[in-house]
Order: structure tokens, then C-alpha cells, then sequence
């Protein structure tokens, strides 16, 4: 065995407080705090987290309401529990349940939330909550796909009860702290009870945020509704005197011109729908609250131009997108003569996808050069290209090959799938073409890895230099250590996973051999 | 001729002599790797490969060539018995043969006359290549969906080794209640 070179080790994972909170009321040695940093994670207030319980396999889901450090130095968070379907499964009976679904716990009593320290923390939870209540704000698709749970109902452990109400607070914790996190650009300044309201009804936070961060407006198909932060005019500290009340007709005239306006201007994914719902939405809840004197016209000009300036730039940089992309386009057909740049085939293959004339061949023989390929084509569509064949890994198909192809323009690619498609060109032993458009995935330097533990860009500031100089190097395990223990299960799970693909990989290898049978005239390549 | 053999020859030698290892951290840098493995004897080369149709956060994969196939041998035969960690732990890597398909700058096998030709659309076997052809869309999903699973089956090991700090700490729930529930009490207008 070798020796076990500097190893890494950790006596726990690093830790460190985020922003102060205040001090406890009671006692005053407690120190409250709003984040903390553990384990090169971030955690926030309000954020869902993983926590270890002692002999359960699955871990527990909390939402943290509380975070602070005792006296003698001890981190402790408040977590408020989701309950998983499997443990109410008593109350539950015939209801059904989502897949991925979990129930908030409510009300008062054994379960309800629990203090535990920070160190049984063992990771992050994304957790969406798909509740149509109003002061919810609602999940956008995308929020949906990458959500681990989602939940919509509650669970009151004093009365047993499973119910889609949310109560005003939970543990002494207001409910929208609960729901998704508001992620608008502009904070919605709520309508505050100062100054001349003639209101009968108070406005009290029925604010309708419906948002929306358009941050990739190029790449994001999946656009929704720009941000329509329905302030309610409050810049009226500036105009008490002048206008006191808003015409919430006329807001809502006014917010569904704006998000009418949009979905055209989108033209993506026809969100019609979406958008005549929140239409509804603004609509119903607009009308609930009093109607107030109509404003003047100045006022309604003033108004249009706020929104359109709270409805962030995002719809500017939207529409500036959708033309950008167009551009874009246009401008390859262009430059496509310069294939011949002898670049790096990396970049060749970003290059090629951007505009168009990457095409990926399966079912290739694995063992041809990627010159062979490119003679193949040559003979068979009469093109000149430029091909390589993709390097087999772990999960590649032994028997099939796989090759990029570069075209010298965008419509020699297109015809060139169009042909292969249609028709159907067979190599030697036996195999068809199999012609597709070629996608590769961005190159991300990410960091991470599934169960990696190392060394990475942790602050050592006050540590010694020793702790400072260290480094994860590659070294055996010795069977002694715990490194060795997670080590092994890592490597059965490894060989599981090598198992499945042989299986996968001989099932597919046996309907190949059935199909290829039933060919009548297969010209055997001489080998 | 004769150069082309030799060639080819030449090139399956070095497919003998190189290991394919993969569950790399992408933290590992060909330096880090021919570190690691110099401890078995010559490394001659190091190339990551690059994964263009993969999904991220699988690991890297490298070709190593050993100065020759017993090195080479050995390096799989001691990964695959002890566990061996390359820049992280506890996740050890994987190393098995290389084989010709790894290598994307391969020269041609000599002597061998690849023929094709397009099928007409009438003749019987066109229908046949069809369905192969759909058959071989359907694997190439069927490996990804395969892929997927092997993800997150690393992420789940990864959150219970990783929680493995958690276990020696762990929390406490009170949930569920060690007596039974007792039935919800029923309110009667009169008490």
C-alpha cells in the first residue's frame, strides 16, 4: 500500500456567520443572524435545508425561521418541518399526492418545528410552493423544473388537519415567509396607511407580484410575463396633495395593455393563456378593493409612465433581445465561407453549432478514422467536410460510432440531413445512417462534483500556515479511516452503475441483431 | 503500404499501453493526473477527453499512456482493489483498458474498402434500415434517460456520504410522535 500522502482532512465542514439579525429579547448573550455559511454553502433565513436525523435514511426537509449562536458558541437554526406523504400516511388515506410532494407543517404542537444545530444541516432544498394563494407569488416554469418538492397544502399537528388554507403565521412566523421568495427588481412599496386616504377599505398588501427575471433573454425560450410590479402608486408621498387615490379600473386597464403588449412582442411560446389568468387575477382582486375617485388625466400619463418604468427595463431588453437573435442569423449566412480558419476544433464545433452546420452521423462502425467519414460523405452526399469521430466513454455504444460533421454552409447541412433522413444510406455491414443536427453541451467549469470533499477555494484566514499550504492530492484510502468506508460505497455504487449499462447495452445489442437479420441483401465489408 | 501498417501497428500499441480513467473531479488537471499516476511507472501522456454529448457534473474522463501495457495493467488492476483518490475524496476514480474507439485521431485500418450505397426506396430492405434507424434513436434516448438515473444516483450517494458530518451530529424532530396520534377532538355544541 502507499502511504497516505498529505491528506486533506477535515475535522468539520467551515463555517461562518452571515449578516446580524439583533439580539435576543430574553437573553441577551444571543446573538440572532439573517445567513451563514456552512460547508461553502450560503444559507439565508427562510431557505429549505436537508437535515440528517439520527437512523433515517431519507433526510428530514425544514425551512429555517431562526438562526442564532447561544452563549457558549453553540449554532443552533429553528426549522419548521415539510412533511413527506409517506409519514401522514394515517390522514392522508385515499388522497392523492404529487410525486414530488410535501406538506407544510401548521398550527401547534409535537412536529411542528424543532431547534437543532447548524452541523445536522446536510445540504440545500429547493422547495416551490405552488399555492394559489393570493399572497403567494407564483412559480414560473422554470422555478417548476428545477424545484426538488413543491408544496400546496398544510398540515396542522394539533388538529390533524391536511388543508390548502395557509393561517396568517406559522410559529410565530409571518405565512409569506413561507411562500416563494418575491424576486422583483424594485421592492413593491406597499400602500401605507399615511396620508389623505379616502379609501373605506384599507389597501393592506394585496399587492400581485408577479414576477419574473429575465436574465438570459437570449437563450430563454421559455420567457414569461415581464415583471408588472403593481405598485400602487405610491409615489404618492411626492403627490398626496394633488392626487390622493388611484382608479384601480384604470391600473388594470393600463396592466393589461402592458401585458398584452408583450407576448406579441415575445412571440415565443404563444403565453396567451397565462396571460389572460393573471389578467383575471389583477382583475378580480382590483375589484374586490375599493373603487376610488378617478384621477385626473395628468395623473393617468404620470401613471402609464410609471409602470412602464417599474415594469422594469426587462420588457426593453426583451424586445431588444428577440431582434438581437434575428441579427444574428442573418449576419452567418454571411461569414459562413470561413470554415477553412484552421481553428482549434473546439472552437470549430461552437462555431459550427452557432451557425448551423454541425451535424452528428451515428451508427457508424466505432473503429473509423474520421477521415474514413469524411471520404464516406464525400462519396455518398458529395460534399466536402470536415468530420471527427467522438471519443467513446463510459457510456458510449460499443457498437456504434459517432462523428461531427462540418458543412461549409448552413443549407449544405440541412440538405444534407434532409437526404439522409429521407432516404436511406447503408454502410456495409448492415447499418443505416443515422443523421441528426448537432447539439453539444456547453463546456462549464463547474466546480462540483458529486462527492467530492476537497480543498477548494476555502478562506484559511486564520488558520496556520500549514492548514494554508494544504492540498488534496491523490492518495489511497487506508482501510482504517472513514475515507475508506464512503470510499468503498462510492465504488459499489460504481460498479451497479457499470452493471446497468451492461445490461442496457446488451439489450440494445440484441435488438440490432434481430433487426439485421431480417435484411435481404447486406454487403459485408472485407475486413 | 508498408508505412501504413506500421502505423496502424504502432497505434494499437499505444491503445494497449494507456488506461481510460474516469469519475475524475473536474478539479483534476492533466498535471494532478500524471502526478497521481507517475507512482506506477512512466506516464507518457495525459489527454482529458472532452464530453460533448454527455450532461455536466458526470466527471471527467482522461487517457493516460503508460510506457507500456504491464504498467498499464497494474495501474487497473491496484484501482479497481484499493480505492484511489484523485484530487478530492472520498470519490475514487475508475480506470479500465483503453480501447480504439477512445482515441478520436486514429489512423485508418489499412486495407479495408468501406462501401455504401443508398437504398432505393423500394427495394424490401429500405423499410428494415428504417426501423433501425428509429431503433437506434430510441437507444440513444434510452442511454440518456440511463444517464440521468446514474446522475442522480451519484447525487443521492453524494448527500449521504457528504452528510456523513451530519450523522455524527444529526438533529432531532420529535416526529412521529412516539404514542399514537390521538383522534383529533371532536367539538359538540354542548359540552
Amino acid at each position: 500500500m502507499f502511504p497516505l500522502q498529505e491528506a486533506a482532512e477535515e475535522d468539520s465542514p467551515e463555517f461562518s456567520w452571515g449578516a446580524k439579525k439583533g439580539k435576543g429579547a430574553h437573553n441577551k448573550d444571543v446573538q440572532f443572524y439573517k445567513s451563514f455559511t456552512y460547508a461553502g454553502v450560503e444559507f439565508n433565513l427562510y431557505d429549505c435545508v436537508y437535515m440528517y436525523r439520527h437512523g433515517e435514511e431519507e433526510p428530514d426537509i425544514g425551512k429555517i425561521v431562526k438562526v442564532w449562536e447561544t452563549k457558549t458558541r453553540k449554532r443552533i437554526v429553528k426549522v419548521v418541518w415539510f412533511f413527506r406523504p409517506t409519514e401522514l400516511t394515517h390522514w392522508l388515506g385515499n388522497i392523492k399526492v404529487l410525486g414530488n410532494e410535501l406538506l407544510l407543517a401548521s398550527g401547534e404542537g409535537v412536529g411542528l418545528s424543532n431547534c437543532n444545530p447548524v452541523e445536522a444541516i446536510t445540504g440545500k432544498c429547493n422547495v416551490v410552493c405552488i399555492s394559489i394563494d393570493r399572497r403567494n407569488p407564483q412559480p414560473k416554469d422554470r422555478d417548476l423544473e428545477t424545484a426538488e418538492f413543491l408544496f400546496y397544502r398544510t398540515f396542522d399537528v394539533g388538529t390533524q388537519e391536511i388543508s390548502e388554507k395557509f393561517p396568517n403565521s406559522i410559529a410565530q412566523i409571518e405565512v409569506e415567509h413561507f411562500f416563494n421568495k418575491v424576486t422583483d427588481l424594485k421592492q413593491p412599496i406597499h400602500y401605507g396607511g399615511k396620508g389623505s386616504l379616502d379609501m373605506p377599505h384599507s389597501f393592506g398588501g394585496a399587492t400581485i407580484k408577479t414576477t419574473l427575471k429575465d436574465d438570459q433573454p437570449g437563450r430563454n425560450t421559455q420567457s414569461t410575463l415581464p415583471p408588472v410590479t403593481l405598485v400602487k402608486q405610491t409615489k404618492s408621498s411626492t403627490r398626496t396633495d394633488q392626487c390622493t387615490t388611484i382608479s384601480q379600473c384604470q391600473v388594470t386597464e393600463l396592466v393589461e395593455k402592458e401585458l398584452n403588449k408583450v407576448p406579441i412582442s415575445l412571440g415565443r411560446q404563444g403565453r396567451q393563456g397565462n396571460v389572460s389568468e393573471t389578467d383575471k387575477t389583477v382583475a378580480r382582486t382590483e375589484v374586490k378593493h375599493s373603487y376610488c375617485t378617478p384621477s385626473t388625466n395628468a395623473l393617468k400619463k404620470r401613471k402609464l409612465q410609471d409602470l412602464s418604468d417599474t415594469t422594469p427595463f426587462d420588457q426593453h431588453k426583451v424586445m431588444k433581445s428577440t431582434s438581437q437573435v434575428i441579427e444574428v442569423t442573418t449576419r452567418v449566412k454571411e461569414g459562413a465561407s470561413t470554415w477553412f480558419k484552421e481553428l482549434p476544433w473546439n472552437d470549430r464545433l461552437q462555431d459550427a453549432q452557432e451557425r448551423g452546420t454541425l451535424m452528428l452521423l451515428e451508427n457508424l462502425d466505432p473503429s473509423y478514422a474520421s477521415t474514413e467519414v469524411e471520404d464516406i460523405v464525400k462519396h455518398a452526399l458529395r460534399q466536402k467536410v470536415s468530420a471527427k469521430m467522438v471519443q467513446h466513454n463510459t457510456f458510449s455504444n460499443p457498437l456504434n460510432g459517432k462523428a461531427f460533421l462540418i458543412f461549409k454552409s448552413s443549407e449544405a447541412a440541412e440538405t444534407a440531413i434532409f437526404e439522409l433522413k429521407r432516404r436511406c444510406l447503408m454502410l456495409g455491414d448492415g447499418r443505416p445512417v443515422v443523421a441528426r443536427k448537432g447539439t453539444i453541451q456547453d463546456q462549464v467549469k463547474s466546480k462540483d462534483f458529486p462527492g467530492h470533499l476537497s480543498i477548494g477555494k476555502l478562506k484559511f484566514q486564520k488558520l496556520g500556515e500549514e492548514m494554508r499550504k494544504a492540498v488534496s492530492t491523490s492518495h489511497y484510502a487506508q482501510s482504517n479511516t472513514i475515507e475508506h468506508e464512503l470510499a468503498v460505497e462510492w465504488r459499489v455504487l460504481q460498479e451497479q452503475s457499470s452493471l446497468w449499462w451492461k445490461a442496457l447495452r446488451q439489450e440494445q445489442a440484441a435488438e440490432i441483431e434481430q433487426l439485421n437479420s431480417k435484411l435481404k441483401n447486406p454487403i459485408k465489408n472485407s475486413v | 503500404m508498408e508505412a501504413v501498417f506500421e502505423e496502424y501497428a504502432a497505434f494499437e500499441n499505444k491503445v494497449k499501453q494507456s488506461v481510460y480513467i474516469d469519475n475524475l473531479s473536474p478539479l483534476a488537471k492533466e498535471s494532478v493526473i500524471k502526478a497521481a499516476l507517475d507512482q506506477f511507472g512512466n506516464v507518457i501522456q495525459v489527454t482529458l477527453i472532452r464530453t460533448y454529448l454527455e450532461l455536466k457534473g458526470m466527471g471527467r474522463a482522461a487517457l493516460v499512456e503508460m510506457q507500456n501495457a504491464d504498467e498499464a495493467r497494474t495501474i487497473i488492476s491496484e484501482i479497481r482493489n484499493s480505492p484511489f483518490m484523485i484530487s478530492g475524496m472520498p470519490r475514487p476514480v475508475r480506470a479500465r483498458p483503453a480501447v480504439v474507439e477512445m482515441f478520436d485521431d486514429r489512423p485508418r485500418k489499412p486495407d479495408r474498402m468501406i462501401m455504401c450505397y443508398w437504398l432505393k426506396s423500394n427495394d424490401p430492405d429500405f423499410e428494415v434500415a428504417t426501423k433501425m434507424k428509429r431503433i437506434v434513436r430510441n437507444h440513444a434516448k434510452e442511454a440518456n434517460f440511463l444517464l440521468k438515473t446514474d446522475q442522480n444516483a451519484d447525487f443521492r450517494n453524494a448527500g449521504a456520504t457528504d452528510g456523513h458530518h451530519a450523522r455524527t451530529v444529526g438533529g432531532f424532530r420529535g416526529w412521529p410522535p412516539a404514542a399514537p396520534f390521538p383522534e383529533p377532538q371532536k367539538f359538540s355544541a354542548k359540552s
